[in-house]
């Protein structure tokens, strides 16, 4: 069961395409990086699943609904925080709490309560004198307390500092740590991403590049080290396809396998550097994702 | 109307409470000072009144903007977008709070205060009514602009270039307001603001479904169409007020409305050309005469259509051309009055000028053949006295809302002139004939009464006169002229003031009853 899927998704902004042809599938029950460089098509996807802009073409279900006929019960089961929401700035905390929790009959005031300390708002402080992550902690609060079965995070982590940034993920735990949550987020804080996501969707120029969990994809890459028995030069289209950004010093190569097979046990790299003493690490999701880049721009 | 609705106005309410305090004083000081302007000589009060109108109209424009812009139906980012609310409940909160208050609200306010001030019930309506039009006016146009722009200066900006391009295009006319079907100038938008407020309706069902599709560009096209529609409504569609007015009906007539009437060439009242389109007026002028020796008759309305040979053409009366005062006679004579020797009685003949007919092209029009079928209103009474008042500075008289105050007597230079205010309901332009019972045109229905000497003077003419209209209230300030008695000239100051000593000021008015007539048939004694 998704909770998100798309079918050929598309949006076009005049004549240029901002999301080509996606499928993406958030799997229920996951916590769904969608990750990608500026102006990937991240935010138009997430505006077309949360039906907020049409799409041009294809078909994405939220909830198994058409998110074009996303409505007012389905919202009340998806939460949304983006850091190009508009906010009724004008209102205190306490009164913007107020003021949501009437959308919501599943809302838990034991759980606003919990978080409001957690994220230490001053509820008579009116928004629009809240700093930037105070906002993002105060909208995230909002977003929680109803205990949304889905919850959609647009670059939540935008500009904030790390103790923010901090606070909200500690908050997004606590909220999340009962019950069967879905998230979906986008963002640029990979390494933030990484500490609490399980599913991965790279999109780049509007297409999906990747879209597979964290586990595969870290299973899947490697950063190898050979340290050849004999000097000799090695050039990258003599490699495997899936070998990249292959870098020399001397005896030392150094490549990313992206398609490493662990039952293998290193025969592919043996059989193509004979003699040669190996070592295969796991790769951070950092570094995962520009490797990723750079295949997509090349 | 379910609780998220109310939530949603609940929350309008709070977030716009300082702008909505401004607007109930500006309401409420508006009717007070119109109370008080008859008090004021020196005319600050009623520029005052003026600039607190202007200002109304501005809170108004203004709350309707903020009000949708706060949850914009078409804007990505809105905060409502993502919550559990559906277009069309955020549009039924939004229409709901702006009707309340821009609509009721002003109405509510200008009825307790007409009523306060003994407006009749027809008044009350009527005045209610001019607010409810001029306020649904504004707001349609601020409703679709803001719901487009999506700023508060950018409704503004654009409702501005729509009201120039408008003006342009009327004033490229001679006489715009004549030519208008409405006649609503003192709607200021004239004909397109009494459009604008009957396509309320067209332009809530689009604006309802701009909340819930959100799909900009057909918005976008679905909003200017029916801006676009109102206006040419408004340009062509004539809209019969007086005839839905249900008080025409059951009023009695007195004149047979059947006279003889003849056609004069249609003619080239005025051309001009917008766009290399050239417009020609052109004026057939059907002259009646209708009278009777007792009663005034004034044909205050007529339309008909005229039998063209090759089709009919719809005329309608554009204005009343009276062409003598009152026949005060009759009334001075109730009053006791008996010495009328000198008394020069006015004509009870009257002309109207029928049809106004504008076609496009410069090619001639064929003059009406003969006879014209269609509605007629007639207005037909007597005149009545509406109040009396000593001839002395700072004499006042109060009949209900209507005030007189004699501020000046002067008559050192061998003539006798009386400076008066009169306060009086303020009717839309279309109301007055229909609602306003007190209709009178200025200096002309006044008369210097001496029942010791049974001898009446009557005014011979109005000067410094000056009336200031709000939509609420009407004051006329002028200067009366009374020449010599109904029984002869006045030689010295001594006489005179002797003579007025007794006499009282007596403000007649003219009873209007209302006839209307359908499918009226006047055959026409003489085509030129």
């Amino acid at each position: 069961m998704n909770v998100i899927e798309t079918q050929e998704l598309r949006r076009t902004f005049g004549s240029k395409d901002a999301v080509r042809s996606l499928d993406l599938r958030v799997p229920a029950g996951s916590v769904c990086a969608l990750l990608g460089p500026n102006g990937a098509g991240k935010t138009t996807t997430i505006k077309m699943l949360m039906n907020l802009i049409r799409p041009s073409g294809g078909q994405a279900r939220v909830l198994g609904v058409d998110s074009r006929r996303l409505g007012a019960v389905e919202k009340a089961r998806i939460g949304y925080v983006s850091e190009n929401h508009e906010m009724p700035e004008w209102m205190t905390v306490r009164a913007f709490l107020d003021y949501c929790r009437e959308f919501y009959p599943t809302w838990d005031r034991e759980l606003e309560a919990k978080l409001l300390t957690r994220f230490a708002l001053p509820e008579e402080r009116s928004l629009k004198h809240l700093s930037r992550g105070m906002k993002m902690k105060a909208a995230l609060l909002a977003a929680l307390a109803y205990r949304p079965e889905l919850l959609v995070l647009d670059e939540p982590f935008s500009g904030l500092d790390p103790a923010v940034r901090e606070d909200f993920v500690r908050g997004l735990f606590e909220a999340t740590g009962d019950g069967e949550w879905s998230i979906l987020v986008s963002s640029h804080d990979i390494d933030e991403v990484e500490r609490f996501v399980d599913w991965i969707a790279f999109i780049d120029d509007g297409r999906l590049v990747i879209s597979e969990s964290l586990e595969s994809l870290q299973a899947r890459f490697r950063r190898v080290e050979v340290t050849l028995a004999d000097q000799m030069m090695i050039r990258a289209e003599e490699l495997p396809p899936a070998w990249r950004d292959l870098q020399q010093s001397g005896k030392l190569v150094r490549f990313i396998d992206t398609a490493h097979m662990e039952a293998d046990g290193g025969r592919l790299y043996a059989e193509r550097f004979p003699g040669a003493a190996m070592t295969a690490g796991p790769l951070s999701l950092r570094d995962i994702y520009l490797t990723v880049a750079r295949m997509t721009r090349v | 109307m379910n609780s998220l609705i109310w939530h949603i106005i609940k929350k309008d309410l709070r977030r716009f409470r300082a702008l909505l305090a401004m607007w109930c004083a500006a309401l409420v000081i508006r009717v007070v000072a119109a109370g008080l302007v008859g008090n004021d000589t020196g005319g600050r009060m009623e520029a005052g009144m003026v600039i607190l109108f202007v200002l109304i109209l501005f809170l108004n424009a203004l709350m309707v903007t903020r009000v949708v812009a706060e949850d914009s139906p078409l804007k990505e980012a809105a905060f409502w977008r993502s919550r559990p609310i559906t277009g069309r409940q955020m549009m039924t909160a939004k229409v709901f709070f702006l009707v309340v208050w821009t609509l009721i609200l002003p109405a509510l306010v200008v009825v307790a205060a007409g009523y306060a001030y003994g407006f009749t019930g027809w008044e009350c309506v009527a005045v209610a009514a001019g607010q409810l039009i001029i306020h649904a006016s504004i707001g349609a146009l601020f409703l679709t602009t803001s719901i487009l722009t999506q700023r508060v200066w950018a409704a503004v900006l654009g409702v501005l270039v729509l009201l120039v391009a408008v003006q342009i295009s009327r004033g490229a006319r001679v006489t715009p307001e004549e030519a208008s079907p409405f006649e609503s100038v003192s709607l200021g938008l004239s004909g397109v603001s009494v459009a604008t407020a009957v396509g309320m309706v067209a332009l809530g069902a689009a604006v309802t479904w701009v909340y819930r599709e959100r799909r900009r560009p057909v918005a976008a096209a679905v909003l200017i169409a029916g801006a676009a529609g109102i206006y040419v409504a408004g340009e062509f569609w004539r809209v019969d007020f007086l005839g839905w007015v249900p008080a025409l009906e059951r009023l009695e007539a007195r004149v047979d409305p059947r006279g003889a009437g003849k056609v004069r060439p249609l003619k080239t009242n005025a051309s001009s050309s917008i766009n290399g389109v050239n417009y020609r007026q052109l004026q057939a002028a059907l002259e009646w005469t209708g009278s009777t020796p007792e009663e005034l008759s004034l044909p205050y309305r007529v339309e008909g259509r005229v039998d063209l040979g090759n089709g009919t053409e719809l005329m309608q009366s554009r204005k009343i051309r009276r062409s003598a005062p009152y026949d005060l006679g009759p009334a001075l004579k109730e009053l006791g009055v008996e010495n009328l020797q000198s008394y020069v009685q006015g004509l009870n003949a009257n002309h109207v000028t029928l049809a106004e007919l504008t076609d496009r092209e410069m090619g001639r029009l064929e003059a009406a053949s003969s006879m014209w079928t269609g509605k007629v209103f007639t207005v037909v009474g007597g005149l009545e006295v509406r109040a009396r008042v000593p001839v002395k500075p700072g004499a006042r008289v109060e009949a209900g809302a209507y005030r007189i105050d004699v501020v000046e007597v002067d008559f050192e230079r061998g003539r006798l002139e009386i400076r008066i205010v009169e306060r009086q309901p303020a009717m839309p332009k279309w109301g007055d004939g229909a609602l306003d019972s007190g209709y009178h045109i200025l200096g002309r229905d006044f008369a210097l009464i001496n029942t010791r000497r049974k001898e009446a003077m009557v005014t011979t003419g109005g000067g410094n006169s000056c009336s200031t209209q709000d939509s609420f209230l009407k004051i006329n300030r002028t200067q009366l002229q009374f020449g010599p008695t109904t029984a002869g000239q006045i030689l010295d100051r001594e006489e005179l003031a002797e003579w007025l000593a007794d006499a009282e000021l007596v403000k007649f008015r003219f009873r209007e009853d209302r006839r209307v007539v359908t499918e009226a048939t006047v055959a026409l004694a003489e085509t030129l």
